[in-house]
């Protein structure tokens, strides 16, 4: 028995260290990767709830075991629109760094809360990926710096445990999508294909019908039988990837970028929220120099002054007149315009990726605490 | 370093929701993707679709056929099948209170059988007008109608369409 738990203590260091030696990023590139999260907050995927107090209460259908199940009717606009108002408020201060960790926290709870209301129509989304980043990234010291009011350096902030965490963390999540594909989708029956089963009902119900998806339907029924096989070994690889090396987790985070951006042209769903998880892995730090620069030079400061605050007009408007647009200019109804900005998107994502697939960079040395 | 403690812990916070999902207990907030594993059968050739279709009956008795997207705006397109599963909120999914699983929470006071009472109806059907109209549709009546196609698994083209169930929903009760 003793031996078993000495053993299993062993494993446990050597999986946590080889994944942290994988995906460490140093503590500057995170501060810089906090102000890009902001802006992607801000800009990209910035949803409103104001909307869901003037819904129906016919259409209450809440998960089991959920706060609305608790609650038992959508609250009224006034509670929404006051989360809305306080997310706002949490991504500027994420962005300016004014006590970085406490709002990235709240953002995470006021958003649950709301989302646990948006999931009552019947359907889940999936978006717990971002959440489950800025919980890591708030114990990461993505606030210490570049920051108007720093969080304090304690004993919580490791950014190698941070990371680490939301590597499993994501690796789990993908594990969860591509278990059961893996059970029903690989066989040698080419008459049966899962990916036809998201495909046809997205294209005849869901308006999916934009880049690539009328060509899709044209294709041979094997062809959705290979992205079965693909899509499975995408979604249980992870693990592996950030057990091998930093190399190969940063090819599988470049491979990912490409499922997305082929899921985006068949099947039109963008995903979108999946980059800004990835690029936490990105190494920022040659960044970090330049900005502390660039912050010191009163024109840059006032013109990003300018345009946050503009951009922050703009979500207000939003807010006040329930107008439900994630990514800023385009609203949610406009799921054409939605794939193309997302078809750029992902693409600059890949390219970022590359770019640092090539970049030589030695995995750190974590912080002993 | 996480001690293998955490550890344990991490792995048991990430199963059991997974394991929940398995049963049809799909918790929220939990660390967990889509799944989605079902499959579509092709045979002879021919893959079959199902899907519904809204429309609205306009004062002349014409049917027009509805925007999906913007139909229920700014409720989630994503979200329409499954309000048009319960007949946009008309009925609840009886099989999922028939459950034993489900009589296990409501007598722990946990879940509770939706109660959909006539004036939730109303407001939902001032609701559904006030929508049609943003799209210029002046409708009394909706209909949800499900439609089975066989579309040919080499070139995509529509082989048959049969209309399988129809519903009519009166917006003037």
């Amino acid at each position: 028995m003793k031996r078993s738990l000495i053993l299993l203590n062993n494993l446990n260091k050597i999986v946590w260290s080889r994944i942290v030696r994988s995906t460490s990023v140093g503590i500057e590139s995170l501060c810089v990767f906090r102000m890009i999260t902001g802006f992607f907050l801000l800009t990209i995927y910035s949803p409103t709830f104001g909307w869901i107090g003037r819904a129906p209460k016919a259409f209450f259908d809440p998960p089991v075991l959920s706060l609305a199940s608790f609650v038992g009717d959508f609250p009224g606009t006034a509670f929404f629109v006051s989360i809305d108002l306080a997310l706002l408020g949490c991504i500027l201060c994420i962005i300016l760094g004014i006590k970085a960790r406490l709002a990235t926290l709240v953002y995470v709870v006021l958003s649950f809360v709301a989302l646990n209301f948006q999931y009552s129509f019947g359907k889940i989304d999936h978006t717990i990926l971002l959440y489950l980043l800025l919980i890591c990234m708030s114990f990461s010291g993505w606030g210490t710096s570049l920051s108007l009011v720093p969080d304090r350096n304690d004993r919580y902030i490791n950014p190698g445990k941070s990371l680490s965490l939301l590597t499993v963390l994501l690796c789990f999540s993908f594990f969860s999508a591509g278990f059961d594909k893996a059970l029903h989708w690989i066989n040698f029956d080419f008459n049966k294909a899962g990916s036809a089963s998201w495909f046809y009902p997205g294209f005849y119900t869901l308006d999916r019908v934009h880049l690539l998806a009328p060509f899709a339907r044209d294709l041979p029924f094997s062809a959705f039988k290979l992205m079965d096989y693909a899509a499975v070994l995408f979604e249980l690889s992870p693990l592996v990837c950030a057990l091998i090396s930093r190399k190969a987790w940063r090819l599988w985070l470049l491979i990912a970028c490409f499922f997305h951006t082929a899921n985006l042209l068949i099947l039109n769903i963008p995903f979108i929220i999946n980059s800004i998880i990835y690029l936490a892995f990105i190494d920022y730090s040659s960044l970090y120099a330049k900005l502390r620069r660039y912050l010191k030079h009163t024109p840059f400061v006032y013109s990003a002054i300018g345009i946050t605050g503009l951009i922050v007009i703009i979500r207000i408007y939003n807010i006040a007149t329930y107008k439900v647009s994630s990514i800023l200019f385009i609203p949610e109804h406009n799921i054409k315009g939605i794939a193309y900005f997302s078809l750029c998107y992902w693409t600059i994502v890949a390219i970022i990726f590359i770019i640092n697939l090539f970049k030589r960079t030695s995995p750190l040395v974590p912080e002993k605490r | 370093m996480y001690s293998l403690r955490f550890s344990i812990l991490l792995l048991l916070i990430l199963i059991i929701p997974f394991l929940l999902r398995k049963r049809a207990m799909e918790l929220y907030p939990a660390v967990l993707m889509p799944d989605g594993a079902t499959t579509l059968i092709q045979a002879d050739g021919r893959v079959k679709v199902e899907y519904k279709t809204v429309s609205g009956r306009d004062a002349s008795g014409k049917w027009t056929n509805i925007d999906p997207v913007r139909f229920l705006y700014p409720i989630p397109v994503q979200y329409l099948p499954a309000i048009l599963s319960r007949d946009l909120g008309a009925t609840f999914d009886s099989s999922k209170v028939m459950t034993k699983k489900f009589k296990l929470l409501e007598r722990m006071h946990l879940a509770w059988k939706p109660v959909i009472t006539d004036e939730e109806l109303r407001e939902r059907n001032r609701w559904l007008k006030m929508k049609l109209a943003e799209q210029g549709i002046q409708a009394s009546q909706i209909k949800i109608t499900s439609y089975e196609e066989n579309i040919s698994s080499t070139d995509g083209k529509i082989l048959s369409k049969k209309e399988k169930n129809e519903k009519i929903i009166d917006l003037t009760k």
